[in-house]
């Protein structure tokens, strides 16, 4: 099994790094190098619908980031995830921005498993642009769609599409696309405690991005994150996590040279 | 009894390879893809449809069958049909399918793609009399329309155009077939495309008929043909008109398959011949002889003309001043004497034009055939030992040149598989049916060295390899001097298990082309172009659900420009068993700056049907495909595919089939009865 890892990886990784990536309007992840598609032990707000589809309790989600330690740079989550016998719900919000200039992001999110192997969701986002005093607040409906397979007992494949309808804000004076990003991933169980996670993302007005990391959870109460992504250059991520009892603290930075460090934290509470 | 037990063993340990249900398109698919994918020839997906279905329809008795027959499954190397026959001559017959592990060098990825096409039975089961009862009551029949159509209006269709299409934007055809196992062959099709009149003063109903019968051995012929039909003798260097050996991943079947004659059943407006023809068998000896009378287009305003015109399209009133203009005639023989160590084929045609054929005096077309007769002759052979086998034809024409193909096959151990082949085609050596294996689309003006390997070190791996050195002694399209290149591959395979499959293929080339210095240098520069291309493809099985993605990066650097794409793409389909009901979707990314940098992905289409289109520029593609099994004999195919650029293009295509706007949606509709 290690060999494909090594086959895909060796194939890919090295040379795709010569390309870059916008920035999207989708919050980060925890997750090392931001490799989310095919993450299975968590379900975040606004990534892949599927990962929602394997969880089996309710919980309620708060998210912060701050990018380059910039006040006006914050990213205000929160997320609350209700399983039910037929399917999945989640519900998320995110605040980015300051009282000039923000951005929201609203969704719904649906996810099913059909078996043990194969995961499906789909995500209805509503997205508002604060553009000026004038013009005030603008709109539009969007989609995600994403599926989480379990190829081999040790071996996940995701995918996901964020917009796959091109939906864009238009007023008079401007036309503002969504991103609208396909991205694909792997996650390989190395060890019962250690996980690879690859992923290649295309947004496709841009270059395509690749991120991986790995995952090593010495004990259940504690997680240790390392990874990184790279379009015209790298970007560490670093993360831990802590478990006690229902709750989960998660706290996550990455480096981007020049601009600074961003870091995130994320707190969780699962209803037993 | 050792025979006995290792057969058990391998039933049990590999009877999941080949209990899966067979999906056969997907087989199809996957054949297909293997030769196209890394091919520059054409190939015709209907003609190749076309066979496999019927092997699929008839499978090939392992016991019964012969090494012709065999290499029409194209995927098949040389080496392992040779090994087949080997093992059959020393175990005397198959008892069961699962023998074909014990065949040196058939590998799991073959022996997937061969179950759907072989049966084993007993070895005096075919019976190969011709009696007209049982061919008429073993008949099987095929009624096939289809009409596709672009929801986008293309400039030819405005009111204003300056290039107005006389038709409606609707392509229709309509295909009739009937099939008696591998003894009766009747068929007829008519055809449409899009923008071409159906009714007025151009045209009386469908642009183009074709039609055809076909009868295989009836007592001393192997075959007659009538009607309109395709001929392949040798290496292809005097007379191929099937698909013409050439670089794929398949890296050791450069051979050519089809031999013979053999019926034309695709829409392919160009490539066939239209008379009668016939191959007797006497003793050892195959003797054919076939004759072709067809009106080619072209356009013969000055006296003469400078090419065929060869796309089949008439929409514009230009068209129809091109239409069959010119008159070909064509006579042609081969015998071939086969020996159970060897084979030789002497071949030879004569073609007559009545509008003599003059090439516009660019030089290098200094060369090309010019006038109103040919003549090409040529000696094949095909000799076996001891594992080595020994290929080639060497062949001229009535204006001096040469040309000449010598092979080698040999494995030298069992994991291991070689190919050599060398070519010689001098600049003289301009034959109208030529098609042979080659770098350029002409069988002329090319010194070449091909090697190939293909290595399967352990189970479920798969290594292939091939490099292919050329030189064109004399100017070449787009090349402006004798100019040299190389090319290389390197795939390897894998399936981890039953349910998923991948492999990664490295690709490079090297050339010589022109470049357009601008005002600088009013000159034309002949630069290297280089292009490298990595692509991994994972197909895997969840459930009922059947996943597939590509991922693809190249890369062109041509004078002082370097540039790169991206390509990304997710298949999905699935069965619903309940409705007789398959849906097979794909969404794909792509990123292709430049024309070099354009990527060519095959996508699923209704039967006989294939669509690989030229993604450049950037943006997103998607189909989704709809087979509905009305009843037991009506099955009916949708599809939908949309292209849609984001590189903020106003417009794309040329000419009349220019799209204002970005995006691009093409319908097919297909309604298929068989009885």
């Amino acid at each position: 099994m290690t060999r494909i890892y090594l086959f895909l990886s060796l194939l890919f990784l090295g040379i795709l790094s010569l390309h870059a990536q916008v920035a999207t309007i989708v919050p980060s992840s925890y997750v090392p190098g931001n490799a989310s598609v095919a993450y299975t032990s968590d379900w975040q707000p606004f990534q892949n619908p599927a990962a929602l589809a394997q969880t089996s309790r309710i919980s309620m989600t708060l998210l912060y980031e701050n990018r380059y330690v910039t006040s006006e740079l914050g990213n205000s989550v929160a997320s609350l995830a209700v399983p039910t016998k037929y399917v999945n719900v989640g519900a998320s919000f995110s605040y980015f921005g300051y009282a000039a200039y923000n951005e929201m992001l609203s969704s719904i999110t649906l996810a099913r498993s059909f078996g043990k192997v194969l995961h499906i969701g789909v995500e209805f986002d509503y997205y508002t642009i604060y553009l000026s005093p004038s013009e005030r607040y603008r709109g539009t409906l969007t989609a995600q769609v994403g599926a989480q397979l379990q190829v081999l007992p040790n071996f996940v494949i995701g995918f996901n599409v964020f917009n796959p309808v091109f939906s864009k804000i238009k007023t008079d004076l401007l036309t503002k696309p969504l991103p609208s990003v396909f991205s694909l991933g792997t996650n390989y169980q190395l060890h019962e405690k250690v996980s690879w996670l690859v992923q290649i993302d295309k947004e496709v007005h841009s270059p395509m991005r690749w991120a991986t990391g790995f995952e090593y959870a010495p004990f259940d109460e504690f997680t240790v994150r390392v990874g990184g992504y790279g379009s015209d250059y790298f970007v560490p991520t670093l993360g831990v996590a802590f478990k006690f009892d229902g709750f989960r603290f998660h706290l996550h930075t990455e480096y981007r040279y020049p601009l600074g460090l961003t870091m995130m934290g994320v707190l969780q509470y699962q209803f037993q | 009894m050792k025979r006995v037990w290792l057969i058990l063993v391998l039933l049990l340990s590999y009877v999941y390879a080949l209990g899966q249900e067979v999906a056969i398109d997907r087989v199809i698919e996957k054949i297909y893809s293997q030769l196209m994918e890394t091919s520059e020839s054409e190939i015709d997906y209907s003609d190749l449809y076309d066979d496999l279905i019927a092997f699929y329809e008839h499978p090939i008795n392992l016991n019964k069958t012969t090494p012709e027959q065999l290499s029409q499954l194209r995927f098949l190397s040389d080496i392992q049909i040779e090994n087949f026959f080997y093992y059959l001559y020393k175990a005397g017959s198959m008892r069961t399918i699962y023998e074909l592990q014990l065949v040196e060098g058939m590998d799991l990825f073959t022996i997937q793609l061969l179950v759907p096409f072989v049966r084993v039975g007993a070895a005096e089961d075919v019976s190969n009399s011709w009696k007209f009862r049982d061919v008429i009551r073993a008949s099987q029949h095929e009624l096939i329309a289809r009409f596709d159509g672009t929801f986008e209006p293309k400039q030819g269709y405005l009111p204003n155009a300056t290039q107005a299409y006389l038709g409606d934007p609707f392509y229709t055809s309509l295909k009739y077939r009937l099939k008696s196992a591998d003894k009766l062959q009747l068929g007829f099709t008519a055809e449409k495309d899009a923008g071409e009149p159906f009714y007025g003063s151009y045209n009386t109903g469908y642009d183009s008929y074709s039609g055809f019968l076909q009868i295989n051995h009836l007592w001393k012929f192997s075959s007659i043909v009538v009607g309109d039909y395709r001929a392949n003798f040798g290496q292809g260097l005097v007379m191929q008109q099937d698909m013409s050996p050439s670089k794929s991943s398949l890296v050791t079947n450069v051979t050519t398959r089809s031999q013979g004659l053999k019926r034309h059943a695709s829409t392919d407006e160009y490539n066939f011949l239209r008379g009668v023809g016939a191959t007797v068998a006497l003793g050892d000896f195959k003797v054919s002889a076939f004759y072709s009378f067809r009106q080619m287009d072209a356009d013969t305003s000055g006296g003469s003309f400078s090419s065929f015109k060869t796309d089949g399209l008439h929409r514009l009133a230009d068209d129809f001043e091109k239409k069959r203009t010119v008159n070909r005639q064509l006579v042609g023989g081969n015998v071939t004497y086969r020996h159970r160590l060897f084979r030789v084929g002497l071949t030879a045609t004569q073609i007559w034009l009545d509008v003599p054929l003059n090439y516009e005096p660019a030089p290098y077309q200094l060369y090309y055939f010019r006038g109103q007769s040919q003549f090409a002759g040529s000696v094949d052979y095909l000799f076996a030992w001891h594992g080595f086998q020994f290929f080639g034809e060497t062949a001229m024409n009535d204006a001096g040149g040469v040309a000449t193909l010598n092979g080698l096959l040999f494995a030298p151990i069992s994991v291991l598989n070689l190919v050599v082949l060398q070519r010689f085609y001098s600049k003289k050596y301009d034959v109208f049916f030529a098609n042979a294996f080659s770098e350029g689309s002409r069988t002329n003006n090319e010194n070449g060295l091909y090697i190939g390997a293909e290595l399967k070190p352990v189970r479920k791996w798969k290594v292939a390899a091939y490099a292919d050195l050329f030189h064109s002694p004399w100017l070449a399209y787009q090349v402006n001097k004798p100019a040299s290149g190389y090319e290389t591959l390197l795939q390897v395979d894998f399936m981890p298990s039953r349910q998923v499959e991948m492999y990664g293929r490295f690709r490079f080339e090297q050339k010589e082309k022109n470049v357009q210095a601008g005002d600088v240098q009013p000159t034309t520069l002949v630069s290297d172009i280089q292009k490298a291309s990595l692509r991994y493809t994972i197909a895997y099985q969840v459930l009922q659900v059947g996943f597939k993605n590509i991922v693809e990066w190249n890369y062109a650097h041509l004078g002082a420009d370097q540039t790169y794409g991206f390509l990304m793409t997710q298949d999905i389909s699935y069965t619903l068993p309940w409705i007789d009901l398959t849906l097979a979707a794909r969404y794909e990314f792509f990123d292709a700056p430049t024309y070099e940098n354009r990527f060519y992905v095959y996508e699923r289409d209704v039967p006989y049907a294939s669509y690989t289109p030229a993604l450049y520029g950037v943006g997103n593609r998607w189909y989704l495909n709809l087979d509905y099994q009305i009843n037991s004999n009506l099955t009916l195919y949708l599809r939908v595919a949309q292209t849609y650029y984001t590189d903020n293009r106003l417009e794309f295509g040329t000419g009349a089939e220019t799209i204002q706007g970005h995006h691009r949606t093409d319908f097919r509709v297909h309604l298929q009865w068989k009885i």
